[in-house]
Formats: structure tokens, sequence, C-alpha cells
């Protein structure tokens, strides 16, 4: 990471504020507590801060507004001079995480956020409206993230990418909105695609892998991506299926020369499925008439054919 | 090609279809002419959803719909 924070004066200005914010990552428990807190401390101020400008407005204006002139992200720090108290938990210099911290942001608050996403995807694309290959190649280097990494795929889901190694502005700016509101620097998107819980979307990040491996208009991914594919998906937190490796083996070798050179959406799709009954049942109880795809035919034959020879050596 | 064109005919006259009674009407539509063989037809259904004639319901793999 060092490499990124020589990058520049303003990264470095935000890494260390944001040093500050992950702490409040790794326990959630007190964050939860520290955001309602806050929370209440924002309204209260809010308060407050309406009654401040009430005693500093001229007697000819008699309607309560909130001042606009007042940037609400330093209202806290103006209210700790006046009343000489401050919220420990929150540090003077994280604007940023107040931002998301304070129900009503104005536009100053959350055009500060996308600013720095802005400038962020500006460092790595040519034409400020799409990050091509080697701009992704840029960034998962200075993330310290190999490109063919899990954290790589799940980033390029979390924007909903809709090609392979390419990121327009608008998918970058979703995904580090999705990541987190207070994303928007190198060092709190790497930590965020570690601590991401992507159960909750695996049917969805499922499907969308499939879609991202097609290349140039493809129609169906080939074996070999499909395969690459399957083994990312399945290397990190998701749920392997146990007979994934037989699967993948079997597609790989390619015995009897018989596996297309392309994977269907359907196979693809109904492959997690077809890997649960397998669990559940065992090859045996395969029926090669019913509805499953036709490479898993192939597959089970294979499968049985392997036990029975085995059975056979020991027997 | 034969196979592929009664199926589709099928799927459009029925709209939904389990899977396996699909395949019984396909074969008794062709049984005047010849008898096709189930890992053939099953290809052909195969292919008729990669090509997007007919689409597998949602939940429900075994129920194939008819895609206008």
């Amino acid at each position: 990471m060092g490499q990124c924070i020589e990058k520049s004066r303003s990264d470095r200005r935000l890494m260390s504020h944001n040093n500050n914010n992950n702490n409040y990552n790794y326990s959630s428990v007190s964050t939860k507590h520290v955001k309602k807190k806050a929370k209440q401390d924002a309204s209260e101020q809010q308060s407050n801060q309406y009654r401040h400008s009430y005693r500093q407005m001229n007697t000819t204006t008699t309607t309560l507004e909130p001042r606009r002139d007042l940037p609400l992200h330093k209202i806290p720090e103006l209210l700790a001079k006046i009343t000489g108290t401050l919220s420990s938990t929150l540090s003077p210099s994280s604007d940023t995480k107040q931002s998301s911290l304070f129900t009503s942001s104005s536009s100053n608050c959350t055009s500060n956020l996308i600013n720095h996403r802005l400038e962020l995807f500006k460092r790595y694309s040519n034409d400020d409206q799409i990050m091509s290959v080697e701009g992704i190649l840029r960034l998962c280097n200075d993330l310290s993230l190999e490109p063919d990494c899990y954290e790589v795929l799940l980033f390029c889901f979390v924007c909903r990418a809709k090609q392979m190694y390419s990121l327009t502005k608008d998918e970058f700016l979703l995904g580090l909105k999705t990541l987190g509101n207070h994303v928007d620097n190198l060092l709190d998107l790497r930590t965020s695609l570690y601590i991401y819980d992507i159960l909750p979307f695996e049917d969805e990040f499922y499907t969308w892998t499939y879609h991202y491996g097609l290349i140039d208009g493809q129609r169906c991914v080939t074996t070999q991506n499909a395969i690459s594919l399957w083994r990312l998906f399945y290397s990190k937190g998701i749920k392997k299926p146990q007979i994934l490796e037989q699967w993948l083996n079997y597609l790989e070798k390619d015995i009897n020369n018989e596996i297309p050179k392309t994977i269907t959406c359907d196979t693809w799709t109904i492959f997690p499925q077809f890997a649960k009954f397998i669990e559940l049942n065992g090859y045996q109880a395969y029926d090669d008439n019913e509805a499953w795809p036709c490479l898993f035919d192939g597959f089970v034959e294979y499968q049985l054919e392997q036990q029975k020879t085995m059975s056979s050596a020991m027997g | 090609m034969v196979i592929q064109a009664a199926i589709v005919r099928t799927m459009k006259a029925r709209q939904t279809l389990k899977h396996a009674l699909l395949m019984q009407e396909v074969i008794q539509q062709l049984s005047s002419r010849f008898k096709p063989k189930i890992p053939v037809i099953k290809k052909c259904i195969d292919i008729l959803i990669e090509k997007e004639y007919l689409e597998r319901q949602s939940n429900e793999k075994d129920v194939l719909r008819y895609l206008a």
C-alpha cells in the first residue's frame, strides 16, 4: 500500500483521516452505537442550530429557516465552540464521515463525496467516461490486488459492470456507493471489498458472472472461461458445491472429446441446482430423461463409470 | 430440424408444458414418420432454450414456456 500513499497529497490527507474511520469498520457493534448517538446528536444539533440562528437573526426576519450560508458539516465544530462540548467520537477532520451521519445532508457534503469519487475515477480513465483495460489494471495494481482475483470480480459485480475490463463512470460510482457511504478512496475501497457481505446477492452475483464472461458480443461463454469463472466465483465466501472440482475436471480433461466449446447460459444457471441434487441424492438417482441440460448427462455417466472402475479395482 | 420444428409447434400450441409431457407429445407427433430417440429430443430442447425459443420457468426447471 506504500506505493498508493505516494500517489498524491490529497490521497495522503484522505488516507490519514480515513484511518480514524477504519476503526469504525471492525467494531460493528460500537459503530452502530456511535452512529445512533451521532444521529441523535445530529438532530439535537439541528434543533440547536435553529435556536442558535434564531438568536442571531435580525428582528426583521420572523421565519425560522435553516441557514444556507452555514455548511451543515461544519456545524458540530461551531456548536462545540459555543457550547464547549464536542462529541468525542466524531473527529473534526472527518468531513466525509459526518456527511453520512446527517439525515439531511446539504448538497455540499454529498457533492464532496461524489467529487472525491469522480477524482478517483478520472485517475484511471482515459476520457473521463470509461475506464478501460489499462486503467483497470492500474487500479488493481494500486489496490494491491491481482486483476484476476475474487475481489476484483466482486467489485465489478458491485458496479454491475456490463463488460469485462471496462467500467463506465456511472458503474464505478454505483460500485463505490454500494460498498459504503464513506468509500471514496483506495484504502476504503480495498477494505470494503474484503468485508462486503455477498450472501444476500449470491444468486444475482452468480447470474451476472456468466454475462460478465461474454466477450465482444458473444452469445455463450467459452468453456475455458466458464471453468475459470466457476473456480473464481466459488473461491471465497460462497459455499463451494461438493462436486465442483469433479465437474471442472470433467470439463477440462474432456476425455471423449465431446465437451462443447461453449457453455450455455442454461447449463450455467442450472448447475447449482444440479450440484445440490447430486449432493442430496447421489449420482445413481440422476435420471437423464428428466429436464437436466444435456451436458450433465455425460458428466454423470462418466462419474458412474469412474465409481464402477474404482469399486471393481478394490473388490 | 424436424424434431425442433415439432417441439416448437407443440409448445406454441400449449404455451407451457412439463418437460416429460413435451417429450411424449413430440414422439407422438412424429410417430407416423419415425421414432426419435429421447436423448436426441432432449438435445433439441436444449438447443431451443439456448436459441431462446423456449425458456424454463423460474423455480420450476421442469416446466417449459414458449417464447413469442
